[in-house]
């Protein structure tokens, strides 16, 4: 089975050296990725597939599979969490 | 300041033109402001304690009861500044000349010979002439590569005021105007500031309409500047524009960003304060990566440019992503 994730409607975002800062126009709310967010977040819009997306990580972060895979997941809990995300079918 | 729309008609086509949303056709449906709208629009500077009715276009002059809006204007005692392409008619500008000086400017924008044509030009500076020191020369940058010499000439030709606005082609959201680009911000700073010491020779002063960075002129042009009389405010304040049916806009190029219907209680200060909230999540950002660190926008120095460049920066994020189901919890 498999479930996922989409950016909520309305999410713009801009990179500043290595910071994003997202914007959600239609709720009036904004965030700042650094760091390995800030990485996620920029191969996320690239529209890698998920094990890409793992393999990807773990090369730019040094981190074996297993770790860039968990690290990956909490980061999307995490942007889930705080509404930047939203489990895919959920609706906009 | 607010500025009020009383034609979405032009009579020229310029490339850099970023009212184009708002533009409508000579004949098509309501392209003017009525007497109505305009005295809501009266009552609103009123309100607002606004002593200036600031006339902008399109072309305001092509509005058939132009005279009749200026008389309207300077019941209610406001000072009328009109922008202007300068081809005016000839009871628009009789209308101008019948005001006392102290109560008239007009802004009357010139393009770069390229996009003008003589005889253009031609009507430009007649009706300069004729407005003398009620008229300063506007020029709008939207190429790096762009001459403004010429208008030196005109102003000693037509006995106008001697002062020059600058203006810098701005994007329009939809970036279908031809616009001037941050990476080209510097080389224009270096044009201007030429120009500017040729304008000082002829006793010429500059000054700068938004959109204006601090970042593109080093301490020195910028000393050379300012001791020749230029004002720059590194602004990008909501302006006000108020369409010819009472929309309300931060500023063309932002049309559509939080727009709303001018109403029996608004007032500047409260329509400021809407602008101002819509957009203060892109302004943390700015036009350059940089911006979000420098000190000068953080010491309030510099506003990060225009708006509209920024909020282009902006990317979608439409992503989806599949992942095991366990993985997603
Ligand atoms: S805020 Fe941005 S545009 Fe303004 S001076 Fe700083 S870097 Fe330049
Ligand atoms: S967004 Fe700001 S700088 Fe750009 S045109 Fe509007 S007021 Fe001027």
């Amino acid at each position: 089975m498999k479930a996922g994730y989409c950016c909520i409607g309305g999410i713009l975002w801009v990179k500043n050296g290595d910071t994003l800062l997202l914007v959600d126009d239609t709720q009036r709310r904004s965030w700042t990725l650094r760091g390995d967010e800030a990485i996620a977040w920029e191969l996320l819009c690239t529209g890698y597939r998920y094990e890409k997306l793992v393999r990807q990580l773990s090369l730019i972060l040094a981190l074996d599979e297993t770790a860039a895979r968990e690290h990956l997941q909490a980061m999307l809990h995490t942007w889930h969490q705080k509404g930047i995300l939203q489990q895919n079918g959920a609706g906009s | 300041m607010t500025n009020l729309a009383i034609s979405t008609v032009c009579n020229l086509n310029c490339p850099y033109c970023f009212a184009g949303d708002h533009m409508g056709e000579v004949g098509g449906e309501q392209p003017y402001i009525s007497r109505e709208t305009f005295a809501q629009q009266l009552d609103y500077l009123d309100r607002s304690g606004i002593d200036e009715a600031r006339l902008l276009g399109g072309e305001p002059t092509l509005h058939p009861e132009f005279p009749a809006l200026v008389a309207m204007a300077r019941q209610r005692n406001k000072r009328i500044v009109v922008f202007s392409n300068g081809l005016m008619r000839p009871a628009a500008l009789d209308c101008l000349m019948a005001l006392p000086e102290t109560h008239c400017h007009v802004m009357l924008n010139i393009n770069a010979p390229a996009l003008n044509p003589a005889p253009v030009l031609t009507r430009q500076k007649a009706t300069l002439k004729r407005l003398g020191q009620r008229a300063m020369v506007g020029f709008n940058i939207y190429q790096p590569n762009i001459g403004m010499d010429f208008l030196l000439d005109v102003i000693d030709e037509t006995a106008c005021q001697r002062r020059v606005r600058l203006g810098m082609a701005q994007p329009c959201l939809s970036g279908e105007n031809d616009s001037i680009r941050p990476h080209q911000y510097r080389f224009i700073a270096e044009k201007i500031v030429a120009f500017a010491r040729k304008a000082a020779a002829r006793q010429i002063t500059l000054e700068f309409d938004c959109g204006f960075v601090r970042c593109m002129f080093t301490d020195d042009e910028l000393a050379f500047l300012e001791a020749n009389g230029s004002t720059i405010g590194w602004h990008c304040n909501p302006i006000l524009d108020i369409d010819a049916h009472n929309q309300v806009i931060h500023c063309y190029p932002l049309t559509g960003v939080g727009a709303i219907n001018l109403d029996a209680t608004s007032t500047a200060t409260t329509l400021r304060a809407h602008f101002s909230e819509q957009v203060a999540m892109y302004r943390q950002a700015g036009i350059f990566p940089e911006c979000i660190n420098c000190p000068l926008k953080q010491r309030g120095e510099c506003t990060g440019g225009c708006l509209a460049v920024t909020m282009r920066r902006f990317r979608h994020s439409d992503f989806a992503i599949q992942v095991a189901e366990q993985e997603a919890q």
